[in-house]
């Protein structure tokens, strides 16, 4: 999902729409991992970039996920090392699950978000639990609730519901039983 | 003669406390038990000591928990009424479930109702362990705890004030000192 | 003398335990006393929060976010108040503002008071757990004359605060931070130079800032390490940049320097709320809000500083008045995560002492 920029550049008037700051605060500090990235990987390994809300948003290609996060984590200009946060959603009208991870540079001074989608049926995404160690219960609790498997996590197993758990309750056509 | 002593906890069908005695049907015994001077007050002994030194065993799951250590400590005391927090469930003579029930900790509270000797009271503290709460229509929430084991007394509220919580073991005393008259107690 | 020989064997801290912190289990294997392995496993308290914010309006998510982290229920009100208006772009008027300041840090401090309760408590005193509970009755007081409750308060709103202060309030408030003070004096003579205590807790459950950084870990525990990150002053949100007050950080990583976090945090809040008693102007508490919020198509991240660690809210919208997916990134699940590596090779005793200053909540682990 990527949003564009705030004040379209459409602008039917005589002088330009004002461009807020923090967009183009934003969108230089996108451009400028992007190009790290693109560099280093080529160009097809991001599908989609964009802003939400002021939050640099990448979508990285499912394959290539844990190469790109753990560039950006080794990376020296870049050094996203402290994963924020880590979630899942699942977009069943869209046909896929999304994975959504926020990692934060001190040197760099600002978050870049990172998602990577899965179709629903066999959702599989590759583990990042060696870049970050903190994303390994995040893991499991989208492996629990939303049924992604995530290769490569050194033990993935239900984590909030019990081991015999029938489903994956935060699915949307998951049906409440009794 | 033999002393048999019943107390059961369950709240449908009770038999209230009666001893048998030797020679008698049952019918007559529990007659004898109800009218008599020295057995009856026997129990009502029985159930005056057991009313005031009220052992819970400490089952604090959410929210709940937070109010009854709260109650527990200095500005509401529990010591005044014998109430006094036993962390093993071989120790203890009441359970009080504060907080939530889910399908996963369903199994361990059993359990450790088994484990408990008789006799034992159960409170069921706030509204999740009522009914199931504000979480009623979750997936992984037992609607209530007595769906799991036989309760007492229900004390609603979310989570209940201290206040609310003494007036709840207050009522458990008294349905103790009741049962031990030979009433049945809903 | 012969080598004596020891087996492992597997043990279970169960659920049910008597250090409050909830329903936690820790899955041991023991070689006589020493640890060599610990699995916690979660889940006793799942209550499916998230699923079930779906199916709500926001304003209907906040009493469920109370009893996430109940110890601090205000300070989860906050985090998704916040984040809805950041997600609207709704002004917040002034005297919500500094309400909201004034009921958060005295809630940071009831939480580090109920800390200080249970973490001594679990090490074997008594008495300061009767002394810290004595001071949150106060606040808990205030807090009932505030808004009606006790514990899970339900007080803040999408664009304000949905009561004011009664009349007399602000003054008992101010009478409260002194006496706080002097209180927090007298609980540092009982407890922070005991011997025994120090011989507990220093030393032990030691990790350094990279390690920290690379967990995910948050708040006082990435602090204690000497790293200084406080959400307050490097993301500022509500109106923090207005105040006065350091951000604690410790030295070594170890058990005592996060208790003496939590102790120095109580002074510093009692800083920031003497300051917002001070400036607290007259006003609306409630800024101009549509009746039905409905955020706008797409996802935000919106993140405070909680009492233990950053709270996130993350949302993603349809454009519609409930949330399509709204996940909480919760302090004390990322945190949790510390105990398996910090325990290998500790004693028994030293796993109470480890669990106990790593402060969560099982409602938050859980949600």
């Amino acid at each position: 999902m990527s949003e564009e920029t705030k004040k379209p550049a459409a602008a039917t008037e005589e002088a330009p729409a004002p461009v807020d700051p923090r967009v183009e605060q934003a969108n230089a500090f996108l451009e400028g991992v992007r190009s790290k990235i693109v560099a280093a990987f080529g160009d097809a390994v991001i599908e989609e970039a964009g802003l939400a809300k002021h939050q640099p948003t990448l979508v990285i290609q499912n394959d290539k996920w844990a190469e790109v996060v753990d560039y950006v984590k080794q990376e020296p200009s870049l050094a996203f090392v402290y994963p924020e946060a880590m979630a899942g959603t699942d977009y069943m009208e869209k046909g896929y699950i999304e994975v959504y991870l926020l990692v934060h540079s001190f040197v760099r001074a600002g978050d870049l978000a990172l998602k990577v989608r899965t179709p629903r049926d066999e959702a599989k995404v590759p583990s990042v639990t060696s870049t970050f160690p903190g994303t390994n219960w995040e893991e499991r609790e989208i492996y629990d609730l939303l049924g992604v498997t995530f290769v490569g996590h050194p033990d993935l197993k239900r984590i909030m519901n019990t081991d015999d758990w029938n489903g994956h309750p935060l699915r949307k056509d998951y049906v409440v039983q009794d | 003669m033999e002393v048999n002593n019943e107390v059961t906890n369950n709240n449908a069908n009770q038999t209230p406390a009666y001893i048998e005695f030797e020679g008698f049907t049952k019918e007559e015994s529990q007659e004898l038990s109800k009218a008599g001077v020295l057995i009856g007050t026997l129990e009502q002994i029985k159930g005056w000591a057991r009313s005031n030194s009220l052992w819970p065993l400490t089952f604090a799951t959410a929210c709940c928990g937070i109010e009854m250590m709260g109650t527990g400590a200095a500005h509401y005391d529990l010591d005044r009424f014998g109430i006094i927090f036993r962390a093993s469930p071989r120790q203890a003579d009441c359970i009080i479930i504060a907080g939530t029930i889910t399908k996963k900790m369903a199994p361990v509270l059993k359990r450790l109702y088994d484990q408990m000797p008789e006799p034992k009271w159960v409170v069921a503290m706030g509204s999740c362990a009522t009914a199931g709460g504000p979480y009623v229509r979750a997936y992984s929430v037992v609607k209530g705890a007595d769906q799991i084991i036989p309760v007492d007394v229900y004390i609603p509220g979310c989570p209940p004030s201290p206040p609310a919580l003494i007036y709840g073991l207050n009522k458990l005393q008294e349905k103790i000192r009741l049962e031990a008259k030979g009433k049945k107690v809903r | 003398m012969a080598e004596i020989r020891t087996e492992e064997l597997l043990m279970n801290i169960g659920p049910q335990h008597p250090s409050t912190h909830g329903v936690l289990r820790v899955v041991v294997k023991v070689d006589g006393e020493i640890i060599k392995e610990a699995e916690p496993v979660v889940g006793y308290l799942h209550r499916g929060t998230e699923k079930l914010a779906e199916d709500l309006q926001y304003t209907q998510i906040i009493p469920y976010t109370d009893r996430m982290d109940y110890l601090s229920s205000m300070v989860n009100n906050h985090a998704i108040v916040t984040a809805v208006e950041h997600a609207m772009d709704l002004e917040v008027p002034e005297r919500a503002e500094h309400l909201r300041v004034i009921v958060v840090e005295l809630n940071r401090l009831m939480s580090h008071l109920v800390f200080l309760g249970t973490y001594l408590l679990d090490l074997g005193a008594m008495s300061p757990f009767l002394y810290a509970f004595a001071n949150r009755e106060r606040v808990v007081d205030y807090f009932n004359r505030l808004c009606g409750a006790r514990l899970t308060y339900n007080y803040m709103r999408v664009g304000g605060v949905k009561w004011d202060a009664p009349d007399g309030w602000i003054e008992d408030v101010k009478t409260f931070v002194p006496h706080m003070r002097k209180e927090l004096d007298m609980l540092h003579d009982l407890v922070t130079g005991n011997e025994i205590f120090l011989n507990r807790v220093k030393g032990i459950g030691v990790y350094d800032t990279d390690y920290a950084l690379s967990l995910g870990l948050s708040g006082i525990n990435l602090r204690c390490t000497g790293f200084n990150w406080d959400l307050r002053k490097n993301k500022p949100y509500s109106i923090y940049d207005r105040f006065d007050f350091d951000v604690i950080v410790g030295q070594n990583g170890d058990c005592f320097d996060r208790y003496m976090c939590h102790m120095k945090e109580i002074v510093e809040s009692l800083k920031i709320v003497e300051q917002a008693l001070e400036q607290i102007p007259d006003g609306p508490v409630m800024g101009k809000v549509p009746k039905i919020l409905r955020v706008p198509a797409g996802e935000y991240y919106h993140a405070i500083e909680g009492t233990r660690g950053e709270l996130g809210v993350y949302i993603v919208s349809e454009g519609k008045d409930k949330p399509y997916r709204l996940k909480f990134r919760r302090p004390s699940f990322i945190n949790l995560q510390v105990l398996p590596d910090l325990l290998r090779g500790q004693t028994m005793s030293n796993l109470i002492a480890i669990l106990g200053a790593v402060d969560i909540v099982l409602g938050e682990v859980d949600a």
